[in-house]
């Protein structure tokens, strides 16, 4: 924890408040630890087609996780047909050893594998669960300063209609991810599906074309969503702030690394899902550690 | 190969059909949706208010006026999500609008692509972009649940394009010609457009910050300076040069010009004209544009001579050079060649 604070002290001071929430939700997760048992690790990518990982590194991984005795679930994005090529060689893997459940970001990555590799288990990822995040109206979005029935709407994301829990069944689906919307969590799967949230970031938006990863190409190279990068991501983080705006505690904590902008979860929610975690149907916390490294 | 054009209201039908639209799409919000659940859910990816009709009257009329002209209308049925109780709202909705006429439904979540084909409407379902189809996988999935035209997201390149129409050659595919581009795929954007006072959330001017350290990532703060005025070059552009036009009233729209020839070998169904909350007057040159364009595609001109004529009409060659409008730069005759190789390069990694 002290590392992970550290990363953020360095820095401009305008970071001051964003430090102070942060390591108060890190100190609400160290302390919902001692309840929650720390099971394995999340490996991969869930943005990008170029960050999978190749074969020799997904066997290191493997071993290492067997090594400590934990379990090891590999995250996927959403993927073209050359990347479907790419993950072919890892779900082989994979379906060969003790660790088969891998999150999925696109229908066409389960229909594929459900169709080639049917040990795996397939776990429906965060961004397939389409909640809105509009964290700039968040304070509209509470209860009783929204009409009702747009809240009620706003904090589900489809996992209510049964039509879509079919389509769960039917294609081997047995877990759901989600990240805590501004508004709240408000899901309950008709069947029982288990579910998995993502805290303390969750992701606002997310594409091909890749700000930070075009930084070293010529112009017009730049914001293609084929054109290859030198994996900026791994080097740069990002803060975004509105212009004219001085900084404040109360300025939404929003963060780009790579091709997405994630948002700090309000500490209060995130306290929620923690404290609750037994009641609500979630039976998963997945730490993201990864935007702070 | 037809082109596709919005409609927001009744009299823009019969205008765009003579200047070259074949199809059309609109969207629809009812009272009854609004006292329901508030202009803060949408039943489709556009503001209730200014982008769609307002009353199944007004959807008859469209259908009725495009018939005359023997052009099929598609509803805008693409939220993200509904839930149980919007889903059986939508499709008491969505029968209505058949019987008055409505030829297919474009749809954004596969659990109501579901409910509709379970309805009886298979074959009449057409994928948005919402549901990412970026495979031949995703898109067979989305033809097993009874859809029978998907609408490619804007973040593929030709050749990826390509790749899937040549496998899935039993569904129709749409692409996108013309006006707006996402930053990022609008299948995974959860923002909301149209806040009052409020840009959309992409194309806010940001301050960014570094949180890491740049000596600690090699690169200098003059190149970040400089990539970021291009960024916000490449958004300007995005969001159609501010509605603009050129000197000779072409809409500065993003655009996918160049991509006709390919399209239009690669069986590409029809070429999407964004922009159901444009004025009218813009949609007929957005229409005029495209047609234009793809007339010289369908008399069998060379793909050559199809993408000068593009440029030409455009009337901005500098841009054009620069890439930054363009939906599909690998289609682009001035940057194609290095893009190729580019992605030939990031193919063999």
């Amino acid at each position: 924890m002290e590392e992970l604070a550290s990363i953020y002290t360095t820095q401009n001071h305008s970071l001051a408040s964003s430090t102070q929430v942060l390591e108060e939700t890190l100190l609400l997760i160290d302390r919902q630890r001692k309840n929650i048992p720390f099971e394995g690790i999340y490996y991969g990518n869930e943005f990008c087609e170029r960050l999978l990982p190749r074969a020799g590194e997904l066997e290191t991984v493997l071993e290492e996780t067997r090594k400590k005795d934990l379990s090891m679930v590999l995250l996927v994005p959403y993927l073209t047909d050359s990347g479907l090529e790419r993950l072919s060689p890892l779900l082989d893997i994979l379906s060969g050893s003790d660790c088969c459940e891998v999150v999925m970001n696109d229908w066409g990555v389960i229909r594929y594998t459900r169709r080639n590799f049917p040990r795996i288990v397939p776990v429906l990822g965060r961004l397939m669960s389409r909640m809105m995040k509009e964290v700039r109206i968040k304070g509209f979005l509470k209860p009783g300063k929204a009409p009702p029935g747009a809240l009620s709407v706003l904090r589900d994301c489809g996992y209510s209609n049964s039509d879509y829990n079919e389509l769960l069944a039917d294609n081997g689906i047995g877990r759901v991810e989600l990240d805590i919307p501004p508004q709240g969590l408000g899901v309950e799967p008709a069947y029982g599906v288990k579910m998995s949230v993502h805290i303390p970031f969750a992701y606002v938006c997310t594409g091909r074309s890749c700000m930070p990863g075009s930084l070293n190409l010529r112009p017009q190279q730049k914001f293609t969503p084929f054109t290859a990068c030198r994996t900026e991501c791994m080097r740069w983080t990002l803060r975004l702030r509105q212009r004219h705006r001085p900084p404040s505690a109360e300025e939404q904590i929003l963060i780009q690394k790579g091709n997405t902008v994630y948002y700090l979860e309000e500490l209060s929610l995130i306290e929620d899902v923690l404290t609750g975690y037994e009641g609500n149907g979630i039976d998963r916390v997945v730490v993201d550690t990864n935007l702070l490294s | 190969m037809k082109i596709t054009a919005p409609i927001s209201k009744p009299y823009e039908v019969p205008i765009l059909a003579k200047n070259g639209a074949g199809e059309f799409y609109c969207g629809l919000v009812v009272d009854e949706w609004i006292k329901r659940y508030d202009i803060s859910v949408w039943i489709n990816r556009r503001s209730p208010l200014g982008a769609n009709l307002r009353s199944f009257e007004e959807l008859g009329e469209v259908t009725e006026k495009a018939g005359e002209f023997d052009c099929p209308v598609y509803l805008t049925l693409n939220s993200h999500y509904y839930t149980d109780e919007q889903a059986s709202f939508v499709l008491d909705l969505a029968r209505e609008a058949s019987l008055l006429g409505v030829d297919s439904f474009i749809v954004g979540d596969p659990g109501f692509v579901r409910t509709l084909s379970n309805a009886g409407f298979e074959g009449r379902i057409i994928v948005s972009t919402i549901g990412s189809v970026l495979s031949s996988e995703t898109a067979r999935f989305y033809g097993e649940l009874g859809a029978r035209r998907i609408i490619l997201p804007r973040q593929l390149s030709i050749a990826e394009v390509e790749r899937i129409t040549r496998l899935c050659p039993h569904l129709e595919f749409e692409t996108f010609i013309y006006n707006d581009r996402c930053p990022f795929l609008e299948s995974n954007c959860h923002t909301l457009h149209g806040l009052p006072n409020q840009d959309s959330f992409c194309h806010v001017d940001w301050i960014y910050d570094f949180i890491k350290d740049e000596a600690e990532a090699g690169e200098s703060s003059e190149s970040w300076a400089e990539h970021l005025k291009h960024y916000r070059e490449w958004l300007w552009a995005s969001s159609n040069c501010a509605d603009s036009y050129t000197l000779t009233k072409v809409p500065n729209g993003t655009c996918g010009l160049c991509a006709i020839p390919r399209f239009l070998a690669a069986g590409v169904s029809s070429v999407k004209i964004v922009g159901r909350e444009a004025p009218d007057y813009r949609k007929i040159l957005c229409v005029q544009t495209v047609a234009r364009v793809l007339d010289k595609a369908l008399a069998g001109i060379d793909e050559a001579d199809v993408k000068k004529a593009a440029i030409k009409l455009r009337n901005d060659e500098e841009t054009c050079r620069r890439g930054y409008l363009c939906y599909y730069r690998d289609a682009n005759p001035f940057v194609a060649g290095k893009a190729r190789r580019r992605a030939v390069i990031e193919e063999k990694l």
